[in-house]
C-alpha cells in the first residue's frame, strides 16, 4: 500500500469510528438521563416474575432495606385530614405489582432481553428506570464529578432496588396528604390497608394532573370518550386513550396478567370512586381542583379490600440480596486504532464470586474512553443466568478518537461495586492512534 | 414517574429463535463479527477496505429505501375498497397493541367485512378518530410508533380516504386525547394542540394543507373544539373552575360567551345537522345521586331545554347523538329498574320513541347511519357507569334486530359510509 493510500484509509476508519461514536458522545440534552447517552445492563429474571413479586412484597413492608434512607420504605400516614398519624411502613403489595405491570408490564431490561439473562435496562424516554419505572432521581447523574452515582447504579441495574424506589415514591405520593393532597377514606380512619384508599396515591404516580389538560388522570374527563367506559382488563385489547392512569391500575389490580397458565399476582377486584355518589362526584368537580386539593376527600370506594402482609419465605433476603463480591483484578489492555485488521475496542469481563446480583460502576480517568455499558450487572452463584452473556458482566471499552489529547495516551477505569464489597477492578488502557495526516501529493515534484 | 405505555410485549414472551438479547445482536463493530474472516495475515488490504465500507454502504442503502418510502404517496398500490353505493357501512377500527386495523362492515352483515387498511401506533395507544365523515374521509389522531407512548405526546392528524386508502398527515402537534372534528362542508378539519398551559384549536384546510389557530387561549384546564355552527362560528367548550362553558368565536375575533353549561364537567357535546342545537350530558343531583342527563340547547334562542325529563327520573343517560334528520336525538339510558334498558330517540319536541333493548343491560349510541336505518350502540352487560359490567358494540336496525360486531379486541367506532 502506497503511503497515501495509508493515510486515507486511517482517515477513513477514523471518520467511521468517529460516525459510529458520534451519537454515544452527543446526545440530545432534551432527553438525558443519568447514564445518557448510553444505558446500563441489568439482570432481567424469570419469566414467571417470581423474583420481582418476591422483591415486591418485601419491600411492600419495608422487609429489605431497614433504615436505608434511598430505599427504605418510610413510615406511612394514617387517619383523616384532622387526625393524621405515622404507622408502620406498609403498601399493599398487589398494587406495586400492578404498577409495576402497567409501566413496564414488570420488566427490568428492553424489550430484546432475554429472561434469566443480562442486557440492556429498560430506561424510557423521560428517564423511568426499569420494572417502576423510576424517574425521580434517575433524570441527571448525581454521583461526584457529573457521573451515575451507585445509588442511580442500583435502581437501573437491581431490581430488588428499582422495587424499593418505586414504593417509596408511591409512599411519597400517600403521604403528600393531607398537606398536599386529598384523602382517601374519611370514612375508614384512611387506612392504607384498604386498597382502594390509595386511589390518590396511585394517580400521583402517574402526575396529579387535573382535567382538560393532556396528561389528564381526572376520571371525568370528557378527554377520555365516551362516558361509562368498560373496566380496563389489562390484556392488551383495549386502548389507554380512554383510560386514566390509576384505573389502568385498577384493571391490572382485578385481570393479572397470566404466563404459562399462571396469574402472575391474585386477583383483586378493588373498587372505583363511585361517580354516581353526590358526595364523590362533588369532591371531584373541576371547582375544587386547587392545590392543596382539600376538597377533594372523599370516602373510601365501595366494596372494599383489605390487605394485608404478604408472607415471606425465610431465606427472601439471601433470595433478593444475596451476598455479591467483585472480583478484584488488575486488567491491561491495548486499543490500535491504526490498524484496521485489529477491532478497535476490548472488553474486559467482570466477575462475582459472591451471591446474587452485583451491580458495578465503571468510571474512566480520561473522556476519550466509551464505556459500555457504563454500569451493569454480574451474577453470583444461585442466580439462574442462561444466555451467553451470562453470568458475568462485560465492559466494552472503545475510544474517542477526536478526544485524544495526542497520538497514544494512556488512561485507567475503575470498577467499582455498590453492593459487592470493597473490591475493584482496575483497567489500564493504552491507545495508540498515531494516524499519519497530510494531503498526499502536496508538493510533489515532478 | 411516568408510565412507559407499551402494553404488553408478547414477542419476548414467547421465546424463539429470532428474541435474542442484546449481547447476540452482532453490530457494525462488533469483534464477533470477525469469527468467519479469513485470518489477519491472508486479508488483503482491498478486502480491508470492502469491510470497512460495507456499513457505511448499508446505512446509505437503508437511507435511500427509507427516503423513497417515504416519498410514495401511502397506500396508493392498495386496491380500492369495495362499497356498494347506498348501502350503509359501519367504519371501525379494531384495536392492537401496536396498530389499528380499519373496517368497513356491511350494516346487515358485520360479519363480512373488508379490510380497508393498517395504521401502525405507539405501543398500548389506539387511533383516535373523528367520530363522522366527510365523504369517503376519515379523520383521526394518533402517536406515532417512534414517539413515546405517553398520552401528552404530539399526536399526528391524518385523513384517509376509504376509497382510495390514500392517506394524508396534516399535522404533528395534535392532543392524542381530543379527537379531531370536521367542518359542515367536510372542507374544513379542527383539531386541538398545547403546548404546556396554552391550548389551541387550528383549523386545517384539507385540499390546501393549510392551517390557522382559531382560538388560542391559556387555561388551567381545557378546551374542548364542538364544530361549527349555522352561523359558520366555531363552538368550543371551555373547562374552568367555575364548570363547563360554552363559547364561539369567528373570524378570529374574541370569543363570545354562549351559556354555562354546568358548573361541572359536562360531556358528550354533539351539534344538530343543521347546526342549531346543541345536545350534551350534564350532571344532575336527585336524591343525593349523580346521573349525567342529556339536554339540548338551541343555539338560536339560547334556551335550554331537558331531554323528556319524564324518562326515567334520576336515572343515567348516555352518549346523545342526533337522529340524521336533525329531528331529535338517541340516547342510551341505565338499567334501573329493568334487567334491560333500550337506547331512546326523542324528538325536538319531546316525542319519545323506544329502539330494540338487549335482553339484558343497557346500550350506548354510537351514530346512526344516513337515512336512520342503523344505529351502532356500545351494549353493557351492567346496570349503570358504576356498574358497566361487559361491552360490545352492536349493530341496531329499524326491525330491532341486533348484529354485534365480533372482533377480538375494542372496537373504535369512526362512523358511517355508504359510498360515494
Amino acid at each position: 500500500m502506497s503511503e497515501g493510500r495509508r493515510t486515507l484509509l486511517l482517515a477513513f476508519v477514523s471518520a467511521v469510528i468517529m460516525t459510529a461514536l458520534l451519537p454515544l458522545a452527543g446526545g440530545d440534552s432534551a432527553n438525558a438521563c443519568a447514564f445518557d447517552p448510553r444505558r446500563p445492563y441489568t439482570y432481567e429474571a424469570d419469566q414467571q416474575r417470581v423474583a420481582y413479586n418476591l422483591a415486591l412484597d418485601a419491600v411492600s413492608t419495608n422487609a429489605l432495606f431497614g433504615s436505608d434512607p434511598f430505599f427504605a420504605l418510610p413510615q406511612i400516614e394514617t387517619g383523616t385530614r384532622a387526625s393524621r398519624r405515622d404507622a408502620a411502613p406498609f403498601i399493599p403489595s398487589a398494587l406495586l405489582k400492578a404498577i409495576s405491570w402497567v409501566e413496564s408490564d414488570m420488566t427490568m431490561a428492553a424489550r430484546s432481553v432475554r429472561f434469566d439473562s443480562i442486557g440492556e435496562a429498560l430506561v424510557s424516554f423521560d428517564c423511568g428506570h426499569g420494572m417502576m419505572q423510576v424517574t425521580t432521581g434517575m433524570t441527571v447523574p448525581l454521583g461526584a464529578g457529573g457521573k451515575p452515582s451507585e445509588r442511580q447504579a442500583l435502581v437501573a441495574t437491581h431490581y430488588a432496588y428499582n422495587a424499593a424506589r418505586g414504593a417509596q415514591i408511591l409512599s411519597e405520593k400517600w403521604n403528600a396528604a393531607p398537606e398536599q393532597r386529598p384523602v382517601v377514606g374519611t370514612d375508614t380512619n384512611s387506612d392504607p390497608a384498604v386498597i382502594e384508599n390509595w386511589y390518590y396515591a396511585v394517580w400521583g404516580y402517574n402526575g396529579f394532573t387535573g382535567p382538560g389538560s393532556t396528561r389528564s388522570n381526572h376520571p371525568l374527563d370528557p378527554q377520555l370518550g365516551q362516558w361509562p367506559r368498560p373496566a380496563f382488563r389489562c390484556d392488551g385489547t383495549q386502548s389507554r386513550n380512554r383510560y386514566p392512569y390509576q384505573e389502568l391500575v385498577w384493571g391490572c389490580l382485578a385481570n393479572p396478567a397470566q404466563r404459562n397458565g399462571q396469574a402472575l399476582w391474585p386477583a383483586i377486584p378493588a373498587a372505583l370512586p363511585d361517580m354516581t355518589d353526590q358526595g364523590t362526584f362533588q369532591a371531584m368537580s373541576v371547582g375544587n381542583w386547587r392545590f392543596p386539593y382539600s376538597d377533594m376527600d372523599i370516602r373510601t370506594p365501595q366494596p372494599a379490600h383489605l390487605a394485608t402482609a404478604p408472607g415471606l419465605p425465610s431465606n427472601f433476603r439471601d433470595s433478593l440480596l444475596g451476598a455479591p463480591n467483585l472480583q478484584s483484578s488488575n486488567e491491561r489492555v491495548t486499543i490500535r486504532l491504526n490498524d484496521p485488521s485489529t477491532p478497535a475496542r476490548a472488553t474486559v469481563s467482570i466477575r462475582n464470586t459472591g451471591t446474587g446480583i452485583l451491580t458495578w460502576l465503571a468510571e474512566p480517568s480520561a473522556n476519550f474512553l466509551v464505556l459500555t455499558p457504563p454500569a451493569g450487572t454480574a451474577a453470583g452463584s444461585g442466580v439462574t443466568c442462561t444466555a451467553s452473556a451470562c453470568p458475568h458482566g462485560t465492559l466494552t471499552i472503545e475510544v474517542n478518537p477526536t478526544l485524544l489529547p495526542a497520538s497514544s495516551a494512556t488512561a485507567t477505569i475503575t470498577v467499582r461495586s455498590p453492593n459487592g464489597g470493597a473490591g475493584q477492578v482496575t483497567i489500564r488502557v493504552d491507545v495508540i492512534a498515531d494516524f499519519e495526516v497530510g494531503a498526499p501529493g502536496t508538493s510533489r515534484a515532478r | 414517574m411516568r408510565r412507559l405505555g407499551g402494553g404488553r410485549h408478547p414477542d419476548r414472551e414467547t421465546g424463539g429463535a429470532c428474541l435474542h438479547g442484546m449481547s447476540h445482536t452482532p453490530r457494525p463493530h462488533d469483534p464477533r463479527g470477525d469469527s468467519n474472516a479469513a485470518p489477519r495475515a491472508t486479508w488483503s488490504r482491498a478486502r480491508a477496505g470492502f469491510r470497512l465500507a460495507l456499513p457505511v454502504a448499508a446505512v446509505l442503502l437503508i437511507a435511500a429505501v427509507a427516503i423513497t418510502v417515504r416519498l410514495l404517496p401511502t397506500g396508493s398500490e392498495a386496491p380500492p375498497a369495495a362499497v356498494a353505493s347506498g348501502a350503509p357501512h359501519l367504519v371501525f377500527a379494531e384495536f392492537g397493541v401496536r396498530s389499528d386495523r380499519i373496517y368497513l362492515a356491511p350494516a346487515d352483515a358485520p360479519d363480512q367485512r373488508t379490510l380497508v387498511d393498517t395504521v401502525e401506533h405507539a405501543d398500548g395507544w389506539g387511533i383516535n378518530p373523528a367520530t363522522s365523515l366527510a365523504g369517503p374521509l376519515i379523520a383521526y389522531t394518533v402517536i406515532p410508533t417512534a414517539a413515546p407512548p405517553e398520552r401528552d405526546t404530539p399526536a399526528e392528524v391524518w385523513v384517509m380516504n376509504l376509497e382510495t386508502r390514500n392517506k394524508t398527515r396534516l399535522a404533528r402537534d395534535a392532543d392524542l386525547l381530543v379527537p379531531p372534528v370536521f367542518t359542515p362542508d367536510g372542507q374544513g378539519l379542527l383539531y386541538r394542540r398545547s403546548n404546556g398551559t396554552q391550548q389551541e384549536i387550528v383549523q386545517i384546510d384539507i385540499a390546501a394543507l393549510t392551517r390557522r389557530a382559531v382560538h388560542a387561549e391559556q387555561t388551567t384546564f381545557g378546551m374542548f373544539p364542538i364544530g361549527i355552527d349555522a352561523s359558520g362560528a366555531l363552538l368550543f367548550a371551555r373547562l374552568s373552575d367555575g364548570g363547563t362553558d360554552l363559547y364561539s368565536t369567528q373570524d378570529g375575533q374574541s370569543p363570545a360567551f354562549v351559556h354555562h353549561l354546568s358548573d361541572h364537567i359536562a360531556r358528550g357535546w354533539t351539534l344538530s345537522p343543521d347546526g342549531r342545537t346543541l345536545s350534551y350530558l350534564t350532571a344532575e343531583f336527585v336524591n343525593e345521586r349523580v346521573a349525567y342527563r342529556a339536554r339540548m340547547l338551541s343555539l338560536d334562542s339560547v334556551t335550554e331545554a331537558s331531554v323528556a325529563p319524564s324518562l326515567q327520573q334520576g336515572a343515567e343517560q348516555y352518549g346523545p347523538v342526533w337522529v340524521p334528520d336533525g329531528s331529535g336525538i338517541t340516547v342510551g339510558q341505565e338499567a334501573l329498574v329493568r334487567a334491560a334498558e333500550p337506547a331512546v330517540s326523542v324528538t325536538l319536541d319531546g316525542a319519545v320513541r323506544p329502539l330494540a333493548a338487549a335482553e339484558q343491560g343497557f346500550d350506548v349510541p354510537l351514530g346512526w347511519s344516513a337515512g336512520a336505518g342503523y344505529l351502532a350502540v356500545r351494549w353493557f352487560s351492567g346496570t349503570n357507569s358504576q356498574n358497566p359490567g361487559l361491552d360490545s358494540t352492536v349493530i341496531v336496525d329499524a326491525d330491532g334486530n341486533r348484529r354485534p360486531v365480533e372482533v377480538a379486541t375494542e372496537v373504535i367506532y369512526i362512523g358511517w359510509y355508504s359510498g360515494v
